[in-house]
């Protein structure tokens, strides 16, 4: 990102880009993309959830609010590996939410 | 100037690029079909408990109906794949749902009726049992009557008062019913008609045997039969309280009916004279013809015909 500031700044030194605004939208463009990148890290800390649960006994004890959790994970990798963030995020929320709740009803705590 | 220009058409680009992939496609009218049956799918196995029955299934159900609710909305995705991985889904949370719920369901206990017509019967006599039920699949009768169907008729003939009882069986258990049939006894049979015995023959203690002349087809009393008449009077008031019967015969000649009237006409008019003469008691004297029956002589000859006209004066015992 700094080097493309840095870029900004280039064109703005060499005078063929003289708009600011121009720079804020490659900045909020390229934030953006940055944005999408963080879903990764979203669905390990998902899938981290999950695996608490399952060490709670989920599985058996809600069974259906673990595979809920487990679905969604899947289905947020799908997404990211397909490159839908947007997709991927709603899904890893949906993921980490039942195994929230599956680790409260398992009797291992909100977190 | 250039770059300016390159820098734009990368931002329009990747704006067209943005809106493009921002824009939801619109359902048609099938799809919205489809997810509603399969919502409706997992609504009804929800319902009927699918959360404790098949958690599993129904999570990935949802979890198919999510996934196939967005790649339809993707503009560039094909939705029926999708689709049809979530009716599967459903049908699959269905089928290990409905299983489980009917095994939950509470069953009907079954109903069952029995009566008897009549239900009073004579011994010998048989009355027909009927009986009805409602959630049973099978039905027995006791006393020997056995497995029938949950429904039906059948002819008993009990020897006496029974009770029958049914039992029917059913998913939600078993019921019974009972009726009695009420067996009265032949009714006594008539009485036979008593033969009334003959009277005993009073037994005979003494008898005198008067030869009276009559004159013929007469039963005036003439004046040369009174001392033989005396004679009677002298008899029977030897048996004071004894009871005489005074019988009188006749020969063979005549009717038969004729012979019966004048002998009987005799020994009343000797009756006569023992009451009239003799002070007895009439209602000590029986008297009767027997026309020419109990001959003592021979009515082929006179002396036979003679002997057998005659007059017998019987002392009877008690």
């Amino acid at each position: 990102m700094i080097g493309i500031i840095r870029d900004a700044n280039l064109f703005k030194r060499r005078g063929t880009m003289k708009r600011p605004w121009v720079v804020l939208m490659a900045i909020v463009l390229i934030a953006g993309l940055a944005a999408g990148c963080a879903t990764a890290n979203a669905i390990q800390n998902a899938r981290e959830s999950l695996d608490k649960a399952k060490a709670a006994g989920a599985e058996a004890k809600t069974p259906f609010e673990y595979y809920a959790a487990k679905g969604y994970l899947n289905k947020a990798s799908l997404e990211a590996e397909e490159g839908d963030c947007k997709a991927a995020n709603t899904f890893t929320k949906e993921s980490k939410a039942y195994s929230a709740k599956a680790l409260e009803k398992a009797g291992g705590g909100t977190k | 100037m250039r770059n300016r220009h390159l820098f734009l058409f990368v931002m329009v680009l990747l704006a067209a690029f943005l809106a493009v992939g921002c824009g939801a496609r619109q359902l048609t009218k099938g799809e919205i079909d489809q997810f509603d049956g399969i919502s409706a799918k997992i609504a009804k196995a929800e319902r009927m408990g699918a959360k404790e029955c098949a958690p599993k299934e129904l999570a990935n159900a949802k979890v198919e109906l999510d996934y196939a609710r967005h790649e339809a909305s993707e503009p560039w995705e094909t939705a029926q794949p999708f689709i049809k991985t979530a009716d599967k889904a459903a049908d699959d949370l269905l089928a290990k749902t409905t299983p489980c719920w009917e095994a939950k369901q509470v069953k009907p206990a079954p109903l069952v009726k029995l009566s008897a017509n009549p239900d009073t019967i004579e011994a010998g006599k048989c009355a027909t049992l009927s009986w009805s039920s409602t959630n049973a699949s099978s039905a027995s009768i006791d006393q020997g009557i056995g497995s029938m169907d949950p429904s039906g008729t059948r002819q008993v003939c009990p020897a006496s008062t029974t009770i029958y009882t049914i039992t029917a069986t059913g998913d939600g258990g078993s019921r019974t019913a009972s009726t009695t049939i009420i067996v009265n006894p032949p009714p006594p049979p008539l009485p036979e008609p008593v033969k009334e015995a003959p009277p005993a023959a009073p037994k005979v203690i003494d008898r005198l045997t008067l030869h009276i002349n009559f004159d013929t087809a007469k039963s005036d009393i003439r004046k040369a039969a009174i001392p033989e008449l005396e004679k009677a009077v002298a008899f029977v008031k030897k048996y004071p309280n004894s009871k005489i019967s005074v019988e009188g015969y006749t020969d063979n000649q005549g009717s038969d009916k004729y012979n019966l009237g004048l002998s009987d006409r005799r020994a009343q008019a000797v009756k006569k004279y023992l009451v009239d003469k003799g002070d007895v008691k009439a209602d000590r004297i029986t008297a009767m013809g027997k026309g020419k029956a109990n001959p003592v002589g021979d009515n082929k000859t006179e002396k036979g015909r003679f002997e057998n006209r005659r007059v017998e004066v019987l002392i009877l015992g008690e």
